[in-house]
């Protein structure tokens, strides 16, 4: 009877650990390229850097800090991120993510929260999609849909339809909604190496080219201008190229026939 | 003297009749070897759009991506209007059986078309827009024995294209198609052509683009009746089916463009009745874009057709010449 109770002890015993180490859903780390580095935080206060690799495990509240040249994919639940070079960013909780320097890209097919927050900024989004999160110099953060269908909102109350390809800017705390700029999608693509520079496509790929193909049948114009940092609340940086300007050049019927 | 006159006046009308007769059949081939690219390529999907973003912004890659703002219309309603000048060889223009070259001549087809996309509506897994349109061609045989058979086209359309992100697109839609001879001013043939049709693009690589199409739909055709007891107005209504494959290969600034196109046409209708027809199309087209708005072609194609249930119908044509195309989006 004794050895019956053992083994029955046992089995629990194997079964509860299973089942609390499957439960572990912590962000698991799927690719890193170049040098990435965990600074975990230990219960009296003391720290240790450690270097990430692929199939580890990220703790809540850990530091995630991307080299230069270095980028790291990292999944949780049915999300999936990418952090680009030279960024800093931690997991607050479950779909709560502080990035505090730097850019980083979360894709999902199904509908769920994300709240993202920076040095100052605070917003929430509800919805699915692809967006890439920029930091800016005065705190906020670019909110750039690539494809997505949702709502985002700030700390301040305010909430606006997200729409593909229509960059926003999270500002303030209390956070509110700055400029909105729609920017040109197959640029952005092109030219974005979160988007591109990962060994595994992106599971809305097909979204992504449905975003650039609407936005091509909706295509008035393109300014000669590049969207830079913003160094205060109040500026946004520009960066011109190239004469005349596309806008005027639009308005014109035998322009637009010959050129 | 009233017998010679009868006689004489017979031989006059059976004359006139034979006349018409012969030119009322080759009135109705060169109807059958007419092709009616009613929709342009906008509308289907099967042209594509410039990519160019301009030297200022290639080298411009980050993490993030470059972020050039753009000007978005509200609604996403789009126009868009052209002319195209075709002048070319045909070895059979009015689609004769037995040898390659019969009556062979020069053509110069001139084209005007307009067109709108009337709001693009996202319907999650695909965005879905209605186009309609019109076009006028004007038709001319260089040949001047081929003169009379000169006529001019209208057209029109209205489309549903919903396009979907795997690069399947699927259109729905009716056009309408008349011709009407110069020479007469008779309409020498009238169609509606309800019409389903799917479409598959991908990249084969970073240079070349494929393009999978198939479509049905029926041909409700209107034209004279040919002089003969069992002609009926409708004849030459079918049902078409037809694929296409074809690759845009981008060598430098040209397009080439190979393309094969096989058709399958069922008629049931007067002296066509069990009548069917097997069409085989190659077309070996390079494109040389002058501007984003006007570019410049040249072409070859031949194509051949095998008929089923009326004799002496099989015939084979082939086509070289250039193109001019300026079409303007707004």
């Amino acid at each position: 009877m004794g050895l019956i109770r053992s083994i029955f002890l046992l089995f629990a015993a194997v079964h509860s650990a299973a089942f609390f180490l499957c439960a572990n859903n912590n962000p698991i780390v799927q690719n890193v390229q170049g040098k990435s580095e965990l600074i975990q935080t230990n219960a009296s206060n003391k720290t240790k850097i450690v270097d990430l690799i692929e199939n580890s495990r990220i703790n809540y509240n850990d530091l995630l800090c991307t080299g230069k040249g270095s980028r790291t994919e990292i999944h949780q639940d049915d999300g999936i991120y990418r952090l680009g070079s030279m960024s800093v960013a931690t997991w607050e909780s479950n779909r709560s993510i502080k990035l505090l320097d730097g850019s980083f890209l979360y894709c999902t097919l199904v509908d769920s929260n994300l709240t993202i927050s920076s040095a100052e900024a605070n917003a929430t989004f509800k919805g699915s999609g692809t967006i890439i999160f920029e930091t800016t110099q005065n705190g906020g953060f670019k909110f750039i849909p690539i494809e997505a269908r949702g709502e985002i909102s700030t700390t301040n109350g305010d909430s606006i339809d997200v729409k593909s390809g229509r960059m926003v800017l999270i500002l303030g705390n209390p956070s509110y909604f700055g400029d909105a700029y729609d920017i040109d999608l197959m640029l952005m693509i092109k030219t974005s190496r979160l988007l591109n520079l990962f060994p595994d496509p992106l599971p809305s790929f097909g979204r992504i080219s449905l975003a650039i193909y609407a936005q091509q049948l909706k295509l008035k114009g393109k300014y000669n201008a590049l969207i830079g940092d913003a160094p205060t609340k109040d500026k946004l940086q520009m960066w011109k190229f190239g004469t005349p300007d596309e806008e005027s050049k639009s308005k014109s019927f035998f322009r637009k026939l010959f050129n | 003297m009233k017998k010679i006159n009868k006689y004489i006046i017979s031989i006059f009308w059976l004359s006139q009749q034979l006349v018409f007769a012969q030119t009322a059949n080759q009135v109705r081939e060169r109807i059958e070897g007419s092709d009616r690219p009613i929709v342009p390529s906008q509308a289907t999907g099967e042209s594509r759009s410039s990519s160019k973003s301009g030297n200022a912004t290639d080298g411009a890659t980050s993490d993030t991506g470059a972020q050039r703002p753009v000007q978005l219309k509200d609604k996403g309603v789009s126009s868009f209007m052209g002319y195209n000048t075709k002048y070319f060889f045909r070895s059979n223009p009015l689609s004769s059986s037995g040898p390659l070259k019969q009556s062979a001549t020069g053509m110069w087809t001139n084209t005007f078309f307009a067109g709108a996309g009337v709001g693009v509506f996202d319907a999650d897994e695909a965005i879905i827009t209605p186009y309609i349109g019109i076009s006028y061609t004007i038709n001319d045989y260089i040949k001047s024995d081929l003169s009379s058979f000169n006529y001019n086209s209208t057209g029109a359309y209205a489309l549903l294209l919903a396009q979907f992100g795997n690069g399947w697109s699927v259109r729905g839609g009716v056009s309408y198609s008349m011709d009407r001879s110069t020479r007469l001013d008779t309409e020498d043939y009238m169609e509606i052509y309800p019409n389903v049709g799917v479409l598959k693009s991908y990249a084969v690589n970073e240079s070349t683009t494929a393009i999978f199409d198939a479509s049905i739909g029926s041909h409700q055709a209107n034209t004279d009746t040919l002089p003969i007891a069992e002609s009926h107005e409708e004849e030459l209504s079918s049902i078409e089916y037809s694929a296409s494959y074809s690759l845009n290969y981008e060598l430098m600034n040209f397009i080439i463009i190979p393309k094969y196109k096989i058709s399958y046409k069922d008629y049931d209708e007067g002296v066509n009745k069990n009548r069917d027809d097997l069409i085989h199309d190659i077309n070996f087209k390079v494109e040389y874009p002058l501007s984003d708005s006007l570019k410049i072609s040249t072409f070859y194609d031949y194509s051949t057709r095998k008929t089923n249930g009326l004799e002496d119908h099989d015939f084979k044509s082939y086509d070289y010449g250039i193109i001019i195309g300026l079409n303007a989006r707004f």
